[in-house]
């Protein structure tokens, strides 16, 4: 069976295993078309291989060691700017929440039992009941605060 | 570990490998980045110079590139050969400037069909190369590309196919189609030559 183009190109590059490109190499001995193509392929192989390349003598570690320390530096910039600019951000929220009206919520003053009971005189062990006189007095005269004002 | 008269430890620090270098690269040692240059800019500019034909522009192209490694330093990670890693670093550069617009005409086509051959032999071997050259660059981008890899660089079929990150069908298929194209089109010169 006659090989393919990739496989004579593999040939002609030396890619091939010992034993596919011997048994290929006997092959083209008795196949002529097949030792035609690999003839022409052969040919073009050998002529693009006339183009050799002679380096230009300059050296660029130069320039690119350079190159990339610019870029270094300009990376650190831009990290700096970014996080100044993060800050000022931060700092301008941060200012501009302070500055916001808002409704303060009523402040509580929490008083204990303890001190309840002493405000109003109540002393349950006593057995004076005399404290509860105090009791509705107060409550008495708040209502009659809220009547005035409802007047 | 490694005795100070090792020789194989010496050998690591006079000649230390391309991974090595990126290590020391990604930890801010520069002088990393300069043994890579020398190691390797004139494979860059090579391919570089082969593909686009104009040595200003390889050096630019070899320039980026290294460029692009300095960057991809800290993410580098041993997934394949450095230098194959590298080569698709300077295939992508290839391709990307084969997208822009063309800032200067190819070179004339060489008359490597007149009538009457020069008489000097290094005349007639100097067009017979500037026809191959003309050739190569009127191939398409990705046919040119796998050529120059495969013919000049002499990678192998699976090599291109990870420098490219083409399919290995691919990168077979464009070497045949590339080979056939300049088979044609050299052919007056391989008949007389």
């Amino acid at each position: 069976m006659c090989p393919d183009d990739t496989t004579l190109l593999r040939l002609l590059a030396g890619e091939l295993p010992d034993a596919q490109r011997d048994f290929l190499q006997s092959h083209l001995a008795q196949c002529s078309v097949c030792r035609q193509r690999h003839a022409s392929l052969q040919a073009t192989w050998d002529q693009l291989g006339q183009w050799q390349v002679t380096l230009p003598s300059h050296d660029l570690t130069g320039a690119i060691l350079a190159a990339a320390g610019r870029e270094s530096l300009r990376y650190r910039w831009y990290a700096r700017g970014g996080i100044a600019a993060a800050l000022l951000v931060a700092a301008g929220v941060g200012w501009t929440a302070g500055r916001w009206p808002t409704h303060a919520a009523p402040t509580v003053q929490v008083v204990s039992t303890d001190e309840l009971a002493e405000q109003v005189g109540l002393d349950a062990l006593s057995g004076d009941l005399s404290a509860f006189d105090n009791v509705l007095s107060i409550h008495a005269a708040q209502d009659n605060t809220v009547q005035e004002d409802q007047l | 570990m490694l005795a100070r008269n090792d020789p194989s430890a010496r050998v690591e620090d006079a000649a230390p490998s391309d991974p090595e270098l990126m290590r020391r690269l990604a930890h801010g040692e520069m002088n990393a980045l300069a043994i890579l240059v020398k190691r390797h800019q004139d494979l860059a500019r090579r391919v570089a110079y082969r593909f686009t034909g104009h040595w200003d522009v390889a050096d630019d192209i070899a320039q980026e590139a290294f460029l692009r490694l300095y960057r991809a330093a800290e993410s580098y990670k041993l997934t394949a050969a450095f230098s194959t890693w590298f080569y698709r670093i300077i295939v992508n550069l290839c391709l990307d400037h084969a997208k822009r617009p063309r800032l200067a005409p190819l070179p004339d086509k060489p008359a490597f069909a007149a009538s009457v051959p020069p008489p000097d032999q290094a005349l007639r071997r100097q067009e017979c190369i500037d026809a191959v050259r003309h050739e190569i660059a009127a191939l398409p981008e990705r046919q040119r590309i796998a050529l120059v890899l495969h013919r000049f660089e002499r990678l192998d079929h699976a090599q291109i196919a990870q420098a490219t990150g083409w399919s290995e069908s691919a990168v077979e298929s464009l070497l045949v189609r590339a080979y056939a194209q300049l088979h044609q089109r050299l052919q007056s010169w391989v008949k007389e030559s």
